[in-house]
């Protein structure tokens, strides 16, 4: 009886077979999905890459593999491109979804479902709108370091928002709760074709502005760190700020080491206001000649100067995008909804028509807590 | 005539060789003889025909006859030779008999009071006794009209020096192992803990081999139902031979097929003592230098007797890595297949990369790979273990040119594999005590692994807790400690802590725990 119940159990383990066992050799890792506008008929056309795995070492052998499908859903595109490879695709190791830009005026809803559903597809892969080129082109252009484009596009949104602040790094999960939040509306990082000296490559150019899910226009890298700031996503960077007129003008380029940001929505007879209060530490680590800093009464000028200009430079890049593209993308209407959910419930509904109207102050505290170096300009004699 | 006298002596010679064979005593089915002949009757001629009648065919049994007292002591020594110091019954029986000239002597322990020089002679007439005594290297003085023989202690076999032990060496402390010989290994323990409180009980194992050993044991520290229990079990054995202390390990052991060791071995004396002093009973059997200790927790396993010599920190660092490299060594293939078969979206897309490269080309499955890897680590080890030392490196050169690179170069194995092998063989040589369990764990993991993946994994590693948790040494739970709270509980489990602290003996085997009453220096008392 004990052997029965040993053979059985042995049985049970042996003659159900490896379950999901596969050699890692024999699937294909991909690196990149992107997404364009369909040939045929078809509604997209999917363009994936597909990282070589070579016996040799050698570098023009690393090169990925492009693979394109046209389909009506990106399922569809997915299980065709099946036949074009003789591996199975592996996608847990994909770390990039590029949206063409004409797709994503059309609306990205319909493309991240699959994203949600699909089990070896993740939560935490970047998306990113490409413009000007079709978005499987982009990957088929020359990368700088990485010979995997969509590794190295990957690793250009992770470093540029960490350490310049241009544009945020919007991973799957989070792009659906913005998408999904009350008031609040979604930036992506832009990819374009660049030309580095022949090769012609990529790099990360503006940002994207959405109406809901679907595209309605691009703000400059100087107002994507404004945005950044304003949305406390930023973590350091180097802004520009020009001082001064005419032929006194000149660019500073200060580091921002610490910063709070405190606004305040109020209701008024103008309608809605928001108090927007910056406090922000800046560190130099340039200094123009024209510009002496090495005393307190020259570094509260500065401090003084600057608080001014910063904060009109703030204001007009709020109201550009207010006026420009009427999209309330640094959540006003999300800070609304969660410090003054009465006045929210009035006025949420039609929110996009309002955010137009609402006025705002901007009051940037600028401090200057370090100049580098304390023995003032280099004199040249 | 000359034929003819040949033909005599040949006939003489087979005539003696068929009364000697008629003669020959041969023992029951256990091994037993019946001795009762032998009782000796006070007539030398007699007794002298009766013992070589017991040792028929046995040309190292020496009779030495001779004359003492002017002639009124007719005595005859027997030994085997070789297994006597000449110069002790030289000495201390012949010489004083032979030149002895007055006295008068009633019976056998007269002159053993009166003549004999040796250290250690007492009268005896039971025959078993007088055959063991012979038999471990005693000499047995027969005198002519005393119904008592004489045996006088005079054991002289060779045996080996003490030297520090091959299998378990030392940064510091003591060097000394114990050797061969019983008496030698009880003088080395002895000398380290020198206390009426120390008790030898001797015993003896093995129909034909006769062995002796001794439990020893610090009678007030030790847990008597541990002692009742070792007892018992060791009343039970019965064997032929008993050559080494691993047949009575196998014997008394608790459960019939573990792997796990649940009784203790070690050759360095300083390493019982201190086994003692904690409360464990000690088994030193003649004949082997490896002493049993019981009873035998897990995390002894992972305990060097070095710990306790080095300083603590680096003491306890070195215990912590052990603990961690059973647990590494059993896991890391079994990880790494699950991983990269099963699981790979767990690993960083660099590493499923550069795995994949390495893979690429190679012809066999990765679990293929994997046990044929390990199979071969394992012939390698085996090879260089029973090679004679000289040889034992070239195979280690070998193993290492051959299954390493170039197996490699040829695509036969991906690189990686070979480091998480060599990983898994480097992190199982940490626990040498643990060899067995370790291959055995090792195998059945990686084919749990190989079905399905890490739920495998999962199910084998709780398996082994289950199986651990349900082992028990001499009655003391064998994973006692490993997840107890208090900290003089853990003191010396996965750390050693240092010597002012352990105040106390673990208390599951000491009846008497408090090992310090005083305190350090600068301690308010």
């Amino acid at each position: 009886m004990k052997k029965l119940i040993l053979i059985l159990l042995i049985s049970c383990i042996s003659l159900c077979g490896c379950w999901n066992y596969t050699e890692i050799e024999d699937d294909s890792l991909v690196s990149g999905i992107a997404v364009d506008p369909g040939e045929n008929g078809y509604a997209y056309k999917l363009s994936l890459e597909i990282i070589n795995t070579p016996s040799s070492e050698k570098a023009e052998n690393q090169e990925p593999k492009i693979l394109t499908e046209n389909g009506n859903t990106i399922l569809e595109c997915l299980s065709q491109v099946l036949n074009d490879t003789s591996r199975v695709l592996f996608l847990s190791h994909c770390k990039i979804f590029l949206i063409n830009e004409e797709v994503a005026k059309d609306g990205i809803q319909p493309l991240l479902d699959v994203f949600l559903r699909k089990h070896d597809l993740r939560l935490d892969i970047d998306i990113a709108i490409v413009r000007g080129i079709q978005a499987g082109e982009l990957l088929k252009l020359k990368s700088v370091i990485d010979p995997i484009r969509a590794y190295e596009i990957s690793r250009t949104i992770q470093d540029s928002s960490k350490y310049l602040g241009c544009a945020p790094r919007i991973p799957f999960w989070k792009l659906v709760n913005i998408l999904s939040e009350e008031g609040q509306q979604l930036v992506l990082p832009v990819f374009e074709k660049t030309e580095e000296s022949t090769d012609e490559s990529f790099a990360l150019k503006e940002c994207a502005i959405f109406q809901g899910d679907r595209l309605c226009g691009f703000m400059s890298s100087a107002d994507g760190q404004l945005y950044m700031l304003l949305t406390k996503q930023l973590k350091e960077t180097v802004l520009n700020i020009p001082v001064g007129e005419g032929d006194q003008k000149i660019v500073l380029s200060p580091e921002i080491l610490d910063y709070t940001v405190e606004i305040h929505p109020e209701e008024t007879e103008n309608g809605i206001c928001f108090e927007i209060q910056i406090q922000s530490d800046f560190v130099f680590e340039e200094i123009p000649p024209e510009i002496e800093l090495n005393n307190q009464k020259n570094i509260k000028k500065m401090e003084e100067q600057l608080t001014e200009v910063c904060s009109q430079m703030m204001f007009r890049s709020i109201k550009f995008i207010q006026s420009e593209y009427q999209t309330d993308i640094y959540g006003f209407g999300n800070l609304l909804y969660r410090k003054e959910n009465r006045l929210w419930k009035e006025v949420g509904s039609d929110w996009a028509k309002i955010f137009p109207t609402i006025t705002f102050t901007v009051d940037w505290t600028v401090k200057i807590i370090t100049n580098g170096y304390a023995n003032g300009n280099i004199q040249v004699k | 005539m000359k034929p003819k006298k040949q033909n005599k002596e040949i006939r003489f010679f087979s005539d003696s060789s068929k009364v000697l064979q008629e003669q020959t005593i041969h023992p029951d089915k256990n091994g037993i003889f019946d001795l009762s002949f032998l009782v000796p009757t006070g007539d030398l001629a007699k007794d002298k025909d009766h013992w070589k009648t017991l040792f028929s065919q046995d040309a190292t049994l020496i009779d030495r006859e001779f004359t003492g007292g002017k002639g009124r002591l007719h005595c005859c020594a027997f030994f085997f030779d070789g297994m006597v110091k000449s110069d002790i019954i030289y000495d201390s029986i012949i010489r004083p008999i032979v030149t002895c000239v007055r006295g008068e002597w009633f019976c056998a322990s007269d002159v053993c009071s009166e003549i004999l020089f040796a250290a250690d002679a007492k009268t005896e007439s039971d025959p078993a006794k007088l055959t063991e005594s012979l038999l471990s290297g005693d000499t047995l003085l027969f005198i002519d009209g005393f119904r008592e023989a004489i045996i006088v202690s005079s054991k002289g076999f060779p045996q080996r020096s003490v030297e520090e032990p091959g299998g378990e060496t030392a940064l510091l402390g003591p060097r000394e192992g114990f050797t061969e010989s019983l008496l030698m290994n009880v003088a080395m323990l002895r000398r380290k803990l020198k206390t009426p409180d120390l008790k030898i009980v001797s015993r003896t194992f093995g129909s034909r081999s006769n062995t002796k050993a001794f439990l020893c044991y610090l009678d007030s520290l030790i847990d008597p139902s541990v002692l009742d229990e070792l007892q018992r079990r060791l009343d039970k054995v019965c064997i032929d031979g008993v050559l080494d202390v691993n047949y009575l390990l196998e014997i008394i052991g608790d459960g019939k097929y573990t792997l796990f060791r649940t009784i203790g071995t070690t050759e360095k004396p300083d390493s019982v003592a201190a086994k003692l002093l904690e409360g464990r009973i000690a088994l030193i059997l003649d004949g082997t230098p490896v002493v049993l200790t019981v009873p035998y927790l897990f995390v002894e396993n992972f305990q060097s007797q070095d710990d306790y010599y080095l300083n603590y920190f680096f003491a306890s660092i070195g215990r912590l890595i052990r603990h961690f490299s059973f647990f590494l060594t059993i896991s890391i293939p079994a990880i790494y297949v699950a991983l990269v078969a099963f699981h790979k979206e767990m690993i960083s897309s660099k590493l499923a990369l550069s795995i994949a490269i390495a893979r690429d080309g190679v012809p066999f499955p990765l679990v293929v790979e994997c046990v044929l890897m390990l199979a071969i680590f394992e012939i390698l080890r085996e090879a260089s273990t029973r090679m004679p030392n000289n040889v034992g490196q070239t195979i280690g050169i070998v193993g290492a040119l051959v299954v390493g690179q170039a197996a490699v170069e040829a695509k036969f194995v991906s690189a990686p594999m070979l480091i998480v092998v060599a990983f898994a063989g480097i992190t199982g040589l940490m626990s040498p005590k643990l060899k067995a369990p370790i291959i055995a764990c090792r195998f059945s993991l990686i084919f749990l692994v190989s079905f399905f993946g890490f739920y495998g994994y999962l199910f084998g590693i709780l398996f082994l807790w289950m199986y651990l948790l349900s082992l028990r040494s001499f009655g003391v739970s064998y994973t006692a400690y490993m997840g107890a709270l208090g900290e003089q509980k853990q003191k010396d489990i996965y750390v050693r802590a240092p010597w002012w602290y352990m105040r106390t003996r673990p208390d599951l085997l000491s009846e008497n725990a408090i090992r310090q009453h005083g305190k350090r220096k600068e301690e308010k008392m």
